[in-house]
């Protein structure tokens, strides 16, 4: 064993070279090449890749060869990437700096960029806490009516938002169920940020709860099976085994939820005019004042969702990289 | 001590087994889909048959008929489950601590290296289980079970994965472990060399029901069944037919031999069992009389064993298989061919056996 750990970490340099193009050496598999190799290296790996069938050389382009596709997907993929990112490119190269930076200061002093992205976050923290113990029951309960509640994760997806956002204001309206409620008490929740929120949970919510889900479905429950025989009771399992494992495919999730929140504009719209999100000022800009003052906002909105795309890639190396 | 009994049906499948055992190492031997797994799923809670019983020592985990159900993390049961099951975020030493009672507190990294060491991986404690090997991971496992100090070991096919030198030597050590530990074990097995190895009692399941129990050489002398003669590798099952009574024993013409067995039933037909370690093969006789009740036979085929062989011959219409500890005889040489004294017993019935086997 000792000696397969020194092998490690000093592979032969022929026995690497001759891996390339080749399957990737598992650690196990390396370390017992790399074990046996130390005396004949040179020759043994030699040996090792002409009995693989494949000279040295060329053996990168024979596995591109190999890998060659069919023109006509490549060709029909084409067309879509193309449709996909030629409005970004028309659209963006066609702003005008002092206008861009005018509106920017603009959408900012009213206050539509922080009522934005506090909203999609505050929106994006409650569909965790409450989503991800939701997407656990949906992956390793086994109750009735399972089904059902399955089913209801997706019913905001069969609705337009504006539907949906009609549907919350039966709600959370000021004549809804339990809007009536909170209007008696002073709280107001339509056409305040409350309401931005709750808009912007019920669509993105099931972006975040399906994504925990498969991260779950994922997790191997023999794993918690040895972790409750080890002695650790079920919620301690959950913290201990099952969250940690599932949460790359969360964190995965988390800025599709976030975005949709971002983008969040046909339920906002109808329970929350004001105050101002991005999405419903730009809609407002663009009826006041035409393209040339939406484009901006637009761009804006995209700038938001790359860097959220960013934090959350950076995030996810940094988890990695920190295991114990 | 160790009880259990389980009663449940899973989709077409019924388990119904029930055994006792005082020994520091049960095995539970059987084909695969004979409910070894789902038994000791039983003993572990992770299934509650809605009959059973389940006792470890003096205490009870499980007695429907008292409403105990004690759940699968008070259990204490160690299980180490096919595939090692390492938490693969963890890294040797956090896993071996994750299952460690509040008593370590404080001293959880050092005990941790400790059952490394003790399981043969000493200085493992940060390799990730990713960087291990399979004998490794399933050290890795053991000690992770013995560090949350639990009442039984639990192993189902502990060392499956592994390769065939590293498994004699996990077999060893484990066997070392559970006796220096005082620790009682279960390990589920399908492989009969495994099962002689670890266990002190075997019980063997077929279809979801104990067959027999009983040490490992009796189980290898004298399976109670066609079935358990197959599995231990008792390959020469003749069916005979009782030809008459001689004091409370049988005489049965089994072709191509006449043997004399002491049968559990009084049927005219009987299965018997002759083990291959057992038969004697000599030199054919030739004109000179054979030896009592030998009969000659045709060397067909010889396969080495890493000691003597195993001969396969036809004698009459019946093909043998015979464990020669010597030089072998050629293929296709005449050979003679008798059942010495005690060598042969009768089978019982399948279903017999299932019904003769204790219950709670």
């Amino acid at each position: 064993m000792h000696n397969a750990r020194g092998g490690r970490q000093q592979p032969a340099a022929p026995a690497a070279l001759c891996t390339r193009g080749r399957v990737k050496y598992t650690g196990k598999a390396m370390a017992r090449r790399t074990a046996s190799d130390t005396i004949d290296a040179p020759f043994r790996a030699d040996a090792d890749s002409r009995l693989a069938g494949r000279p040295h050389a060329g053996a990168a382009e024979a596995a591109r060869a190999s890998r060659r596709l069919p023109a006509i997907l490549a060709a029909l993929g084409a067309v879509l990437v193309l449709y996909l990112a030629v409005p970004f490119l028309v659209g963006f190269t066609s702003l005008d700096r002092a206008d861009t930076i005018a509106a920017a200061r603009d959408a900012i002093s009213a206050g539509a960029v922080g009522v934005s992205v506090a909203t999609a976050t505050l929106s994006t923290a409650i569909a965790l806490v409450l989503g991800v113990p939701l997407a656990y029951i949906l992956a390793r309960g086994d109750f009735r009516g399972k089904a059902l509640v399955a089913a209801a994760v997706y019913l905001p997806l069969v609705v337009p938002p504006l539907a949906g956002g009609l549907l919350l204001l039966t709600v959370f309206g000021p004549r809804g169920i339990l809007g009536g409620w909170f209007d008696a008490r002073n709280i107001q929740i339509a056409d305040a940020w409350p309401g931005i929120v709750l808009a912007q949970v019920f669509v993105a919510a099931p972006f975040l709860i399906v994504a925990a889900q498969v991260a779950f479905a994922g997790v191997d429950p023999a794993l918690e099976r040895v972790s409750y025989a080890l002695g650790v009771p079920p919620l301690r399992t959950f913290l201990r085994v099952s969250l940690p494992l599932a949460w790359p495919g969360i964190l995965a999730g988390l800025p599709l939820a976030w975005l949709r929140a971002l983008g969040e504009f046909g339920a906002t719209v109808m329970l929350a005019y004001h105050p101002y999100s991005l999405p419903v000022y730009l809609f407002v800009q663009f009826g006041a004042q035409g393209l040339r003052a939406a484009l901006p906002i637009a761009a804006i909105l995209a700038v938001l969702g790359i860097a959220a795309l960013a934090a959350v890639r950076a995030a996810g190396g940094v988890w990695a990289g920190r295991r114990p | 001590m160790l009880t259990v009994a389980a009663a449940c049906r899973l989709g077409d499948f019924t388990l119904d087994v029930s055994f006792r055992s005082a020994h520091r190492r049960t095995v539970l031997f059987g084909p695969s889909g004979a409910g070894k797994t789902m038994t000791l799923q039983c003993m572990a809670g992770f299934l509650v048959p809605p009959r059973g019983y389940v006792a470890i020592g003096e205490t009870v985990l499980l007695d429907t008929e008292r409403g105990i159900n004690v759940p699968p993390w008070r259990r204490r049961a160690g299980a180490v489950l096919q595939g090692d099951a390492l938490f693969p975020h963890l890294n040797a030493s956090a896993n071996v601590t994750y299952g460690m009672r509040r008593v370590w507190r404080g001293r959880e990294p050092t005990r941790a290296l400790a059952l490394l060491a003790a399981v043969g991986l000493p200085g493992y404690g940060e390799r990730r289980p990713s960087d291990l090997s399979a004998g490794e991971r399933q050290r890795v496992a053991l000690a992770r079970a013995l560090a949350s100090d639990p009442r039984a070991l639990l192993l189902d096919e502990p060392f499956s994965a592994v390769d065939a030198p590293v498994r004699e030597q996990l077999r060893r050590d484990l066997i070392a472990l559970v006796e220096a530990r005082g620790l009682p074990a279960v390990i589920v097995t399908h492989d009969f060399d495994e099962a002689h190895v670890l266990g002190e009692l075997i019980v063997v399941l077929v279809g979801g029901r104990v067959v027999q129990s009983g040490a490992p050489a009796d189980v290898a002398a004298r399976p109670r069944t066609a079935t358990v003669a197959r599995l231990v590798g008792a390959a020469n099952v003749l069916s005979g037919r009782v030809v008459g009574w001689e004091d409370g024993t049988a005489v049965v013409r089994a072709e191509p031999f006449l043997l004399r067995v002491a049968p559990s039933t009084r049927g005219e037909t009987v299965q018997i069992c002759i083990r291959p370690e057992a038969l004697r093969v000599g030199p054919a006789a030739g004109d000179r009389a054979t030896e009592a009740g030998g009969v000659e036979a045709r060397v067909l085929q010889v396969l080495p064993r890493r000691v003597g062989a195993t001969v396969l011959l036809a004698a009459g219409g019946t093909q043998l298989e015979a464990w020669l500890p010597g030089r072998p005889p050629a293929p296709g040489t005449l050979v003679e061919v008798s059942v010495p004294d005690g060598a042969a017993h009768a089978l019982e019935p399948e279903d017999e056996a299932r019904a003769a086997e204790v219950t709670r």
